[in-house]
């Protein structure tokens, strides 16, 4: 097992050096000159502007300059904003525990939807209520979701006012960041349960907007796996057996369609990301996704080039992980790794 | 008499129409009694055991003027009444054993949910020595070790013994073989058919071994059972299938067993195809294929079952003894 | 291959969803041919009535079925042209991938070794960035607007197709058939071309309606962060975002130009699903 990892370790560095290379490209691709775009509009002094290159390293040759960016990468240090003139890092770190919570709370929505949903329609298969299932999941899969996200706040913010239009918690609350997940930082703070069930509810509409593509993935997924598998002879054996219907369904079938199953969960983590991008922006939702496009707009560079290279290893380190938990979930892969 | 069969039928419904897949089927089975069923791949005689089992997929159409076992009605059951009926007092083996075992669970597992399935209410301290009592009888050396496996750990051999200890931790008045050994090494076919014989004997069950190998039949069964595109065209004692066979179809197939040609020739096999079940001839169903058919073959819808002690085939030219 | 064409055909008129897909397919096409011609206004002409509900609502003008904007642009007209602006950006962001991306999985999986090596690292790289960040950057890079947004669109798409063709290629490579002309010597651009790029044709099809679909997504999701094509081209995802100031008073104007969008891409799906159930059974078949 330790071997595989390792060699699966080894295997993901020259992808990783791929990213960095073109993180590191791409933004010098970029027309117009760093230096002036930092000096602002006040024009420049040629002397301040040759100080500036300087203290950015811009007069080093390409490969100097990227040997540097490498080795301060690798200490974490990914440079300062440019117009928030903090480190690029504790700026990620901040914003984070809010993408990550919206994450997760749309992956629990997706998942905890999606795997009933799909196994219901298989189970019912070329019934009408497979055909609404499925049908349902077909929309959900084309669902432009910064429209959906939209139509949401119109349905429930702005006609029913059940929840709040944007942001993670009223502004009547003040909660002190000690995790960064606001659903738990609200309940230490001075209002405890209702500064919670604030927070509570600003997270339902961007996470059902945010879990929707998902969602729809996932119960597709789940229904042909599980098509697949009731069909095969182990179904039959526990049905010959005497087994209850229940647990055939839900032990015998649903654990072999699982593995599929995690690695469509795993690969949807980018589009989890692609999702943090639009949601954020619509519900003005104060984390990753919402940082980068701002940065993009504002020409941040730093922000752009470290945001770019914290979230392609992201992926990769959680398709290595999808991977590593994929050979586990299959006894036959586990055998071989030991 | 544990099952009584008649006139079963079992027909699908697709989109270029409605086929018979099993027609007017009827045969009884005793207690302690081996059955050996043959005939090529498609002649229905997998389905009808599914039906015995009530596996059968939804579209199947099942009827059947008596389908008794055990003096329960069959037919009447419904998926609760199944679970009565399956793995209680019909156990059930199958071709691919590796397929067979859910690849996801120990054999531990799999074998301590049929032992909890057969014996409801049975104290939990008691389900693991009875595991390993049943590995034992079916002749897996080491059980304790092997309990720990998964199924892709185990050779074909020893799954198909972990599938066979699974289908008699019930104790069923029935155990149904479909194909067991075909999918197993000449060695392994042999032990496994022992280890059939012996657990039979032993328990006093029946068992309905289904091959399309008359060979392998002939070693274990008392009675046999020729089907051919969803009839029975020949039925009788094993001594009379083999050396007193009367249809022409049995004869093919003997023949078509190496060791069994005529002479010096070459291997027989027989000519032609099984038929179409959705586009089906008339008269004979074999007659096509068949070397002593006459114009009566190929018309008479009617071809009467002849009976000479309990030996009856179903032919208007049978061979002459 | 007609033959085959029909076949395929026949078994799509079985499935009702990709029919309907189809269908819908169709006029989307012909509103983006005939649209212009059809809409009572021109994309930018402007009328004194503003913000006008469509014909159900309360606040309804006759001269504009589907209401205004906040300008006064009639929105069935702009709605009109955005279906040309949609087909236009699917239409080349699947040629652009498609190209690109098959060309790169046919030399990725007929030679193999340092190629493949070379080629499937540069796409494992695209495909480590999520694919609307991966286009913001290029158009970033490139600069707003609706040709860029396609390239950046379209590079994104590339790995599917690469991915798909690669493994059609491995596969079909190993036939005795490719062998045969290999001994023959054959050159190795025709057998590419003429005997392996058409056993693939079954996945390429099938990626090409879901390029479609993504493309027209990912663009117009794009231009709704402002990056994609600029005002005041009638363009669904800008109608979209120039509406939601007013999605209190006119929620129709948010509405209408997403349900478009989803319809248009949900149609392509449908067709997407049901070719899949008509080519995978015959895939299936063939080996």
């Amino acid at each position: 097992m330790l071997t595989y990892i390792f060699k699966r370790i080894l295997n993901l560095i020259p992808t990783l050096f791929g990213v960095t290379v073109v993180a590191f490209i791409l933004i010098r691709l970029v027309p117009g000159d760093p230096v002036m775009l930092l000096l602002g509009e006040r024009g420049a002094d040629p002397a301040v502007y040759a100080e500036m290159k300087q203290n950015l390293g811009l007069d080093q040759p390409l490969l100097i300059q990227y040997k540097k960016f490498i080795t301060n990468a690798l200490q974490g240090d990914l440079g300062t904003s440019l117009i928030s003139k903090r480190k690029v890092s504790e700026e990620f770190i901040g914003r984070f525990g809010a993408t990550l919570e919206l994450g997760m709370a749309a992956l629990l929505f997706a998942v905890l939807l999606g795997i009933p949903i799909g196994v219901i329609a298989a189970l019912k298969r070329n019934s009408l209520i497979d055909y609404f299932l499925m049908g349902t999941s077909l929309v959900g899969y084309s669902m432009p979701i910064f429209w959906w996200g939209i139509i949401l706040i119109l349905i429930f913010s702005v006609t029913l006012g059940l929840t709040p239009v944007s942001g993670r918690i009223s502004v009547m609350f003040e909660v002190d960041r000690i995790t960064g997940f606001m659903l738990i930082d609200s309940l230490f703070s001075e209002d405890g349960i209702d500064a919670f069930h604030s927070a509570a509810k600003s997270i339902i509409l961007p996470a059902v907007a945010m879990g929707t593509i998902p969602l729809a993935v996932t119960a597709r997924m789940t229904r042909s796996s599980m098509l697949e598998v009731l069909g095969q002879d182990y179904i039959r054996t526990a049905k010959a057996k005497g087994t209850p219907v229940l647990k055939i369904v839900f032990i015998h079938a649903l654990r072999n369609a699982l593995i599929p199953i995690i690695t469509v969960l795993g690969l949807m983590f980018g589009s989890i990301i692609t999702g943090a991008i639009l949601t954020e922006t619509i519900f003005s939702w104060p984390g990753i996704g919402k940082w980068i496009v701002a940065s993009i707009n504002a020409r941040d560079y730093p922000v752009i080039q470290g945001g770019i290279l914290v979230i392609a290893t992201m992926v990769i380190t959680i398709n290595f992980i999808v991977d590593l938990v994929y050979a586990w979930a299959n006894p036959r892969m586990r055998g071989g790794l030991k | 008499m544990l099952l009584s069969v008649k006139n079963l039928s079992i027909s699908f419904e697709t989109d270029s129409g409605r086929f018979e897949a099993v027609r007017n089927l009827s045969f009884q089975l005793d207690k302690n009694q081996v059955l050996g069923v043959v005939g090529e791949s498609g002649c229905g005689k997998s389905i009808t055991n599914l039906a015995l089992m009530g596996l059968l997929p939804k579209e199947a159409i099942v009827t059947a003027d008596e389908l008794v076992f055990d003096g329960l009605n069959l037919l009447e059951l419904n998926e609760k009444k199944w679970s009565v009926i399956r793995g209680k007092k019909i156990g059930m083996i199958f071709q691919d054993p590796m397929s067979a075992l859910n690849p996801c669970f120990t054999v531990r597992y799999q074998l301590e949910e049929a032992i909890r399935n057969n014996h409801l209410g049975i104290p939990s301290d008691q389900i693991y020595p009875m595991a390993l009592d049943l590995l034992a009888m079916v002749g897996i050396p080491d059980p304790k070790s092997r309990m720990e496996c998964y199924p892709y750990e185990l050779s074909g051999g020893m799954a198909q013994r972990v599938m066979i200890a699974m289908a008699i931790s019930g104790h069923p008045k029935l155990l149904i073989a479909d194909e067991p050994t075909t999918a197993l090494d000449v060695t392994i076919q042999l032990q496994i058919l022992k280890l059939l014989k012996e657990i039979q004997q032993k328990n006093n069950m029946s068992i309905i071994f289904v091959s399309h190998d008359l060979n392998v039949i002939s070693k274990i069964s008392d009675k046999i059972q020729v089907m051919y595109a969803g009839e029975i065209i020949e039925t009788g004692s094993k001594e009379k299938i083999i050396k007193d066979y009367r249809h022409p179809y049995t004869n093919g197939l003997l023949h078509s067993l190496p060791g069994h040609q005529l002479h010096s020739e070459k291997l027989y096999s027989i000519p032609g195809i099984v038929p179409d079940l959705k586009n089906r001839p008339s008269g004979c169903q074999f007659a096509p294929r068949c070397q002593s058919a006459t114009n009566d073959c190929h018309q008479n819808e009617k071809i009467q079952i002849t009976n000479d002690n309990g030996h009856q085939w179903r032919c208007i030219n049978p061979l002459e003894r | 291959m007609t033959n085959n064409i029909a076949e395929i055909f026949n078994d799509l008129k079985k499935n009702k969803g990709a029919l309907i897909g189809l269908i819908i397919i169709i006029f989307f096409v012909f509103l983006a041919f005939f649209g212009p011609m059809l809409s009572p206004f021109s994309e930018s002409e402007l009328s004194q009535h503003l913000l006008q509900d469509p014909f159900w609502g309360s606040k309804y003008n006759a001269n504009h079925l589907l209401g205004t904007d906040d300008v006064g642009r009639d929105t069935l007209s702009r709605l009109l042209y955005g279906s040309r602006v949609s087909l236009f950006i699917g239409v080349f962001v699947t040629i652009l991938s498609g190209f690109i991306g098959t060309l790169l999985g046919l030399l990725a999986g007929y030679f193999g070794g340092t190629v493949d090596k070379i080629i499937m690292r540069m796409i494992d790289i695209l495909m480590a960035l999520p694919s609307i960040l991966l286009a913001i950057v290029v158009v970033s890079i490139l600069g707003p607007g609706l040709v860029n947004a396609i390239i950046a669109v379209a590079i994104v798409s590339i790995p599917s197709f690469t991915r798909i063709v690669r493994a059609g290629v491995i596969d079909e490579k190993q036939k005795q058939y490719v062998q045969a002309a290999k001994t023959f010597g054959t050159p190795t651009t025709q057998i590419i071309f003429k005997e392996i790029l058409p056993n693939c044709t079954a996945p390429l099809i099938i990626q090409t309606t879901l390029c479609f679909s993504d493309g027209i997504l990912n663009a117009a999701a794009l231009s709704f962060l402002g990056l994609g094509a600029q005002p005041p081209t009638a363009e669904w995802g800008i109608m979209l975002s120039d509406a939601r100031s007013f999605i209190e008073s006119s929620p129709w104007l948010v509405t209408l130009p997403g349900l478009c969008i989803l319809i248009v891409v949900l149609s392509f799906n449908l067709l997407g699903d049901g070719l899949r159930d008509a080519l995978d059974p015959r895939l299936k078949k063939g080996k």
